[in-house]
């Protein structure tokens, strides 16, 4: 028996000890080929850096570029990344100049094969390409496209990332909504493709936040991300749709299926600063409870200018409120633009609010000469 | 007759230290499979999920950073230059100096020209009072609260009431942040909706060679518990942590950062200012509200962020640590009972908790039934000593493997050591870990369970004389590797 067992600890040691030697030269081979790589990655770093400058400085034409990475498509991951990272710290003339560069042929072409090879490593790596370009041809975009409907959640939001370069809204939109139809995209993800979605563009303005009210009143869409996008058009200040978020939030129905949509809406028109929300603001809150409702509307009522509103958002200072609402109330109160301060007095304060909280409001606002009405 | 029952007990008592070897380490080795390819994973989908559009906007998550210190006057400088030059576009650093009784304050005061602020300090969350809150002269996000003294947990408390932004991070007085480390953490965010905290890995900062709170090369520590430190930290953090993260299992998140959502932080009451363990019972204690809430939640550990954190190189301090550490561990698992087992809570009431409370809590005291059993059979010549020697050979190479595979799954990760030397040197003392110091462990975590059971909730328990504690240390760790020499040396020559 005792021999029996020596005999499988022994089976077992020799095991255990041929999976550590295994394990170690892998963590020493691993190393290694790392360093190897490091090294080499830098050695060419240093030779496309000469290269770069050179183009930079004219003294290499586009044309010649070109052969050169012809004749050396190993060069062209390497050339990739020296590129970009020397176009994040260009801006002008220089950066439109290796925009040129990652547009040729050879690069793109590279690329976009890689779209097609059907390992995420390499969709993945064609998709930072890709989403650094400024421009991109339509068959290059609808190339891209293919790729909104990956099971990988990441590769999807990748996708849109860099079809967000296109120049066409529609073509724009259209990855918006595909990537919208995912009801576990965040709306972190969704904002940071909501932002390349805006371009800097006035002629492109309008068009872009009617495509956005599309999104956000197609029920085909989960309501989560229609309430991101509302949000957002607030934030990214889509100032002429502000009379259609506005129109929004009068028509749809106080239910409970909507209360984070029309929450949302809120807080787009509040960031939009658009004072004519005031009214509808104020018949909501008559109408629901809703915590989510009330929060959207103190930080609406802070941001909206005009005295109207403020004397509203003072009302959440009332005991009657949960503390969690009058510190969210405070706290939005001593944001208001200091130009405001002269507004308020005393009067403001409902009669029933926390002396802690009025006290300490007053003190941090700074009101010289100020009595609190308690 | 009495022999025969000796005997079965014996065996029974065998086969359960038999069983817990067998499944604590195959447990371990899933993690550490799990964790592999969990690594893979992040890494494959880090870029796809970069934000950097939307920092130009307003819709990100902002971040208030709470510093809580306690007679910190050597450090602190270092550790808030290091959080001023974080890569973040809003965020805010609350200092809480916790009831400092050196110069903490005065420093604070004079480095970064501290002035009286009538900053709004709703009480959310309980706290000891706070006697005042400075602005910085020199930095306008950097907040101090000057209260006092009420331990690590009420002043975290007294620094969320204070925060203004989306995001909670704590850090510890003795780390150090990568400069881009909200960036990354935020990227948990990005990826789920229903995250609510986030954990990055804490790595030793003891060895590395660090300029005004940055990194500058990562070094092994020089000292031997600093490298034995290195090997448990990767394990604990690389494949532990991720590992249990992945199968919704986690049950801590380290004090030493830690990424919350604010308004989740709140709504469960913030941290229990009486807890031993803060960092291990805010964690479990929001899995318990947000599930019997149902409310779908996540809580993440990702590989990236690093946080550089200095550990204790001396016995005395690292057997209070650890020592804190399972009074803190019992704590969370006594607070919770109805969690262990219970179905409601999944993987974690199920798997994760029971685990923890049988290998981890009570583990020390079935080692200690293991030891006294090996040397009763010893004595009584019923164990066959080349039997002995092989088991403790096994036993000794499967914690090796466990170690090396951390150390492999670091060479995925972010900024592993420089030098090969270095991870020789690690990698040599995986193997040193076992003889001595895995003992050593043992007994600290024992008499922290020992220390529970007597009620006692100190932060740390006072030690009336460390150089006696250091010597007994030494004494019993040189013991410790003589036996096992003479182990050796009796099996040889047999």
């Amino acid at each position: 028996m005792v021999s029996q067992a020596i005999e499988l600890l022994w089976a077992g040691i020799y095991l255990l000890g041929g999976i550590t030697l295994l394990l170690l030269t892998i963590a020493v081979f691993t190393r290694t080929v790392k360093k190897w790589y490091r090294e080499h990655r830098e050695n060419k770093k240093k030779e496309y850096s000469t290269i770069l400058i050179g183009y930079l400085t004219r003294n290499i034409t586009l044309d010649k570029f070109e052969i050169f990475i012809k004749n050396h498509p190993d060069s062209i991951t390497a050339l990739f990344k020296v590129s970009n990272d020397l176009q994040k710290n260009l801006k002008g003339t220089d950066k439109k100049l290796i925009q040129r560069l990652l547009s040729l042929e050879p690069f793109t072409n590279y690329y976009l094969n890689l779209l097609e090879s059907g390992k995420e490593r390499k969709i993945m790596e064609a998709l930072i390409f890709l989403r650094e370009l400024e421009t991109m041809t339509s068959e290059q975009i609808s190339r891209i496209q293919t790729l909104l409907g990956h099971r990988e959640r990441y590769i999807v939001h990748a996708a849109a990332v860099a079809i967000m370069a296109s120049e066409d809204v529609k073509e724009r939109a259209y990855a918006l909504k595909a990537l919208c139809r995912d009801e576990q995209i965040t709306r972190l993800a969704l904002y940071e493709v909501l932002y390349r979605f805006r371009k800097r563009d006035r002629e492109q303005w309008l068009e872009e936040g009617t495509e956005l009210t599309l999104i956000i009143t197609d029920p085909a869409i989960p309501l989560n991300h229609r309430a991101s996008i509302a949000i957002a058009m607030g934030g990214m200040g889509y100032y002429y749709h502000s009379r259609y978020l506005l129109d929004l939030l009068k028509n749809i129905p106080v239910e409970e299926k909507n209360i984070p949509f029309l929450a949302a809406l809120i807080e787009g028109l509040g960031m939009l600063h658009y004072p004519e929300a005031i009214v509808e603001i104020q018949r909501l809150l008559l109408l629901t409870n809703s915590l989510l409702i009330t929060r959207a509307s103190i930080r609406a009522l802070s941001r909206i200018d005009g005295k109207d509103g403020l004397e509203i958002l003072f009302q959440f200072l009332s005991q009657k409120y949960d503390l969690q609402i009058q510190v969210e109330t405070a706290i939005q109160i001593i944001n208001v633009d200091v130009l405001y301060y002269e507004w308020i007095s005393d009067k403001f304060f409902p009669e029933d609010a926390n002396p802690i909280i009025v006290e300490q409001i007053v003190a941090e606002i700074g009101m010289d000469n100020f009595v609190a009405g308690i | 007759m009495s022999i025969a029952i000796s005997m079965i007990l014996v065996d029974l008592l065998t086969y359960l230290i038999l069983a817990y070897f067998v499944v604590i380490n195959t447990v371990y080795l899933v993690l550490l499979v799990i964790s592999f390819f969990a690594t893979r994973q992040l890494n494959k989908s880090r870029e796809a999920y970069k934000i950097t559009g939307l920092f130009d906007s307003d819709l990100y998550k902002s971040v208030s950073v709470l510093l809580p210190v306690f007679n910190e006057e050597n450090t602190i400088k270092s550790t808030v230059y290091s959080l001023i030059q974080l890569d973040f576009n809003d965020f805010e650093i609350i200092i809480i100096n916790d009831g400092s009784t050196d110069e903490t304050f005065e420093v604070l005061e004079r480095e970064f020209e501290l002035f009286p602020s009538e900053r709004f300090l709703p009480e959310i969350l309980p706290h000891k009072p706070v006697q005042g809150i400075y602005r910085s002269n020199l930095f306008p996000n950097l907040l101090v609260l000057d209260k006092e003294n009420g331990k690590k947990a009420d002043a975290l408390n007294a620094g969320v009431n204070a925060s203004r932004k989306d995001v909670i991070c704590n850090v510890d007085s003795d780390s150090w942040l990568e400069p881009n480390i909200l960036q990354q953490m935020l990227r948990a965010f990005v990826e789920d909706e229903k995250t609510i905290a986030v954990g990055g890995i804490v790595r030793i900062a003891n060895g590395s060679i660090f300029d005004r709170g940055q990194l500058k090369q990562t070094l092994a520590p020089k000292t031997f518990l600093g490298k034995i430190q290195v090997v448990e930290y990767l394990r604990s953090f690389l494949f532990g942590r991720i590992g249990w993260s992945s199968v919704d299992g986690l049950i801590i998140i380290s004090g030493a950062f830690a990424v919350f959502d604010r308004a989740a932080l709140i709504e469960t009451g913030g941290y229990k200012r009486e807890s031993i363990g803060e960092d291990i019972e805010v964690i479990v204690n929001m899995h318990q509200h947000f599930t019997d809430k149902g409310k779908p939640y996540s809580m993440r550990y990702l590989p990236e962020p690093v946080c550089w954190t200095m550990v204790p190189e001396n016995w005395h301090q690292l057997s209070a640590q650890r020592n804190r550490w399972q009074r803190g561990l019992a704590d969370t698992l006594f607070n919770h009972k109805k969690m262990i087992g219970n179905p409601k809570y999944g993987w974690l009431g199920m798997f994760s908790l029971p685990f923890h409370l049988v290998f981890e809590l009570l583990g020390p005291l079935l080692e200690l039934m293991s030891y006294l059993l090996f040397f009763l059979l010893m004595i009584t010549g019923l164990l066959d000593p080349a039997f002995a020697i092989l088991f403790i050979l096994f036993a000794v190479l499967f914690g090796v493997i466990l170690s090396i595979g951390s150390v492999l799954l670091d060479e995925l990760t972010y900024k592993p050591y420089t030098r090969l030397s270095d991870v020789f040197s690690i990698t040599i003392h995986a193997v040193f870990e076992n003889f001595g110091f895995r003992q050593l462990h043992f007994w600290w975590r024992l008499r922290g369970l020992l220390d529970y059971l007597r009620k006692n909730k100190e932060w740390n328990i006072e030690d009336r004389n460390p150089k006696l504690t250091n010597t007994f240390h030494w004494l019993w760790f040189g013991s410790i590797n003589l036996f096992f020499a003479a182990l050796l040396v009796y099996g040889l020559v047999l």
